[in-house]
């Protein structure tokens, strides 16, 4: 266990530096807050509405079904570092395990695929017929009262739903 | 590594669960023309011909199947195995009969649904298989994911949503603190084997301290499958929201999985008899008390037949208490093998009992409102006197009333228990089932005497069901005259 004592001061150290650098700007900087500092920082434009938007479900659907399938190839990895070894009757006989795993896998695909859960277009189309007139209204951007003072453009408002796409 | 084994051996002893396995595979590949199918019920008679290669396989292994152990002892073969998977696929078919005319009417006769009971049974094939704590949880949670989402399976219900949120997160709860469980006990031990945690007790190579604390995390888990009090309080819930197949299937498959497990830890770990016997004998009171005093006070019947199953889940401790206690008393074998082939016995009686129940209330719903308050029985002996004599059989059985197996399973866990001198045990046992006899003729009751002004009804009950009942009761029955005829299956329990 000894072998861990130089990681264990070096995480000291860092969580030490970084409490001291954040606390250190909040105590000794000036504080001098307006409504421009304080927004929300969207890349260097300015915010429009809240961040709370709906979303297409889709989205989730394909994250989970990305998640399912990027987890199960996790297992692919440690099974080709072990491979080599072996004579060739545990190969074959490793060959046939995989073989019975991706076998599984391309079930479930086929699965999701006639469930129709990876057809975006369609989804898509719905989605827009489903979304609610109040969601598509124009929404006001918030102001700052510093509008056409400096470089920054405020965009047009612009329709929810076009960024849904 | 071993050169030694013969790897087709291996695979060839879980062609059981194999068999399931392609069997959800087929429906999921052939799960679009099985939807646009217009004839219902193909699904079903999948399903169903998955369970019957199941069985045919386990049949087939016999007595070979008996003493195999696989894949580095992790899983192997016994005779509480064999018995145990074959009382599940029994359990499997009945459930699927019961499936597709109430699903179909609320339009949910989905592939998805079979492919969830397979692999949910398949998973509790696994946990009665299993020799290593990784594989029961493996069983568990292979189970127990199925029955999440089949109690949601009618989506417009808010019920079912309900039950199916709640028993979800208390049931990965729970597994979470049995994993923890299974981790402290290798921390102490060193292997998660169970026959090696065995020869480690006899040994007395462990630390006692982290491994009691281990075991107890393990007893919680399982206690919260099998529905022991005080373990319970998700089961009236998730019971009552959930589809009625699906109530029947999971009310009966998830106990006798874990009681599975259950029976074979406290078989295993006899030798450590000081540590765990008395959370058992408490969990055995409690759950008598609470299931049965419960259950009086319940109108809606799949509410009282969760608290009766809680009541149930307390006879089966009462079995596992005199496991350890024939043990810490020296008593010869015989009371072992009596404790053991009691505890089987009865848990068949339970899924007979509770999948026949459940199946006259699915036979009575038919393709309408379910049935499930005591008030929807009223005058059932008019309306539709078969069901009602079969209910009547099945609530006599459940009350333990001679001359019925619910009577002859109680028996034989009371034998056991004096046996293995457990006569506190023994006492409340025999008390409880009073208070218990009071609930379950009260539906004999208001099925025969009490009288709606509905017609007798003459058509529209689904067949399957219906067979499930006159099986069930039929069964209830002649078992209950004839116990021997299972003794082929059980009396080989050890």
């Amino acid at each position: 266990m000894s072998g861990y004592i130089p990681i264990v001061v070096m995480l000291c150290l860092a969580a030490l530096l970084a409490a001291v650098m954040v606390l250190g700007s909040h105590i000794l900087g000036p504080h001098k807050p307006s409504r421009f500092k304080v927004a929300p920082y969207e890349c260097g434009v300015t915010p429009v509405g809240s961040a709370r938007e709906r979303f297409p479900v889709r989205f989730f659907l394909v994250a989970m079904l990305f998640i399912v399938f990027d987890v199960e190839t996790v297992f692919l990895f440690p099974w080709a570092a072990t491979f080599g070894a072996g004579d060739k009757g545990i190969k074959l006989f490793l060959l046939g395990e995989m073989g019975v795993f991706i076998a599984l896998l391309l079930v479930a695909y086929a699965y999701v695929w006639q469930a129709g859960a990876l057809d975006w277009s369609e989804g898509a189309r719905v989605q827009h017929e489903a979304t609610p007139p109040e969601a598509l209204a124009v929404r006001t951007p918030i102001l700052f009262g510093n509008e056409g003072s400096g470089p920054v453009n405020l965009p047009a408002a612009r329709p929810s739903g076009a960024a849904n796409v | 590594m071993r050169r030694d084994i013969d790897v087709m051996a291996e695979i060839a002893f879980i062609y059981p669960l194999i068999a399931l396995w392609v069997g959800a595979c087929l429906l999921l590949l052939l799960a679009r023309p099985l939807r646009r199918a217009t004839r219902p019920g193909g699904s079903a008679a999948l399903a169903g011909a998955a369970l019957l290669a199941s069985l045919a396989f386990l049949v087939r292994q016999g007595n070979e199947g008996l003493n195999v152990i696989a894949f580095g002892g992790s899983i192997a073969g016994d005779p509480l195995t064999a018995s145990i998977c074959t009382i599940l696929l029994l359990c499997g078919m009945m459930a699927v009969a019961l499936a597709p005319t109430y699903l179909a009417a609320r339009g949910y006769d989905n592939p998805e649904y079979y492919v969830l009971l397979l692999t949910s049974l398949s998973g509790a094939m696994l946990m009665a298989m299993a020799r290593d704590l990784v594989v029961v949880f493996l069983g568990i949670e292979l189970l127990s994911f199925g029955l999440y989402i089949m109690a949601g399976f009618v989506r417009e219900d808010a019920r079912g949503g309900e039950a199916s949120l709640k028993y979800f997160l208390l049931g990965a709860f729970a597994s979470a603190l049995m994993l923890y469980g299974i981790v402290l006990v290798y921390g102490s031990s060193g292997s998660t084997n169970i026959e090696a945690l065995r020869s480690a007790v006899i040994k007395e190579s462990v630390q006692s301290a982290m491994f009691a604390g281990g075991l107890a995390l393990v007893l919680i888990g399982l206690a919260f499958k099998a529905a022991v009090a005080p373990f319970h309080q998700w089961s009236p819930d998730a019971y009552e929201g959930a589809p009625l197949p699906v109530t029947a299937f999971m009310s009966v498959v998830a106990k006798i999985a874990a009681f599975a497990v259950l029976i074979r830890l406290a078989d295993s770990l006899a030798p450590l008899h000081a540590t765990w016997l008395p959370a058992v004998r408490l969990l055995a009171i409690l759950s008598m008390v609470v299931g049965n005093v419960v259950a009086v006070a319940q109108q809606n019947l799949k509410r009282m037949l969760a608290y009766s199953g809680v009541a149930h889940a307390g006879y089966l401790m009462v079995a596992v208490a005199a496991l350890g206690s024939s043990h810490a008393k020296g008593a010869a074998l015989d009371t072992q093998t009596l404790a053991m082939s009691g505890a089987v016995f009865y848990l068949l009686a339970y899924a007979i009992m509770t999948m026949g129940a459940f199946a006259v209330l699915t036979y009575v719903t038919g393709t309408g409102a379910e049935c499930q308050t005591l008030a929807d029985l009223k005058g059932l002996a008019r309306r539709r006197p078969a069901a009602a004599y079969g209910m009547a059989a099945l609530m006599l059985s459940l009350g333990g009333v001679p001359p019925t197996i619910g009577f002859m399973g109680k028996l034989q866990i009371f034998w056991a228990a004096v046996a293995g001198r457990e006569m506190g045990l023994a006492v409340a046992l025999a008390l409880v089932s009073v208070v218990a006899a009071y609930y379950y003729l009260r539906v004999v009751l208001t099925m025969c005497f009490e009288e709606t002004g509905a017609e007798p009804a003459t058509a529209g009950a689904p067949r399957a069901a219906g067979w499930v009942v006159a099986i069930s009761a039929t069964a209830v029955l002649v078992l209950g005259v004839m116990p021997g005829l299972l003794m082929g299956l059980i009396g080989m329990v050890r």
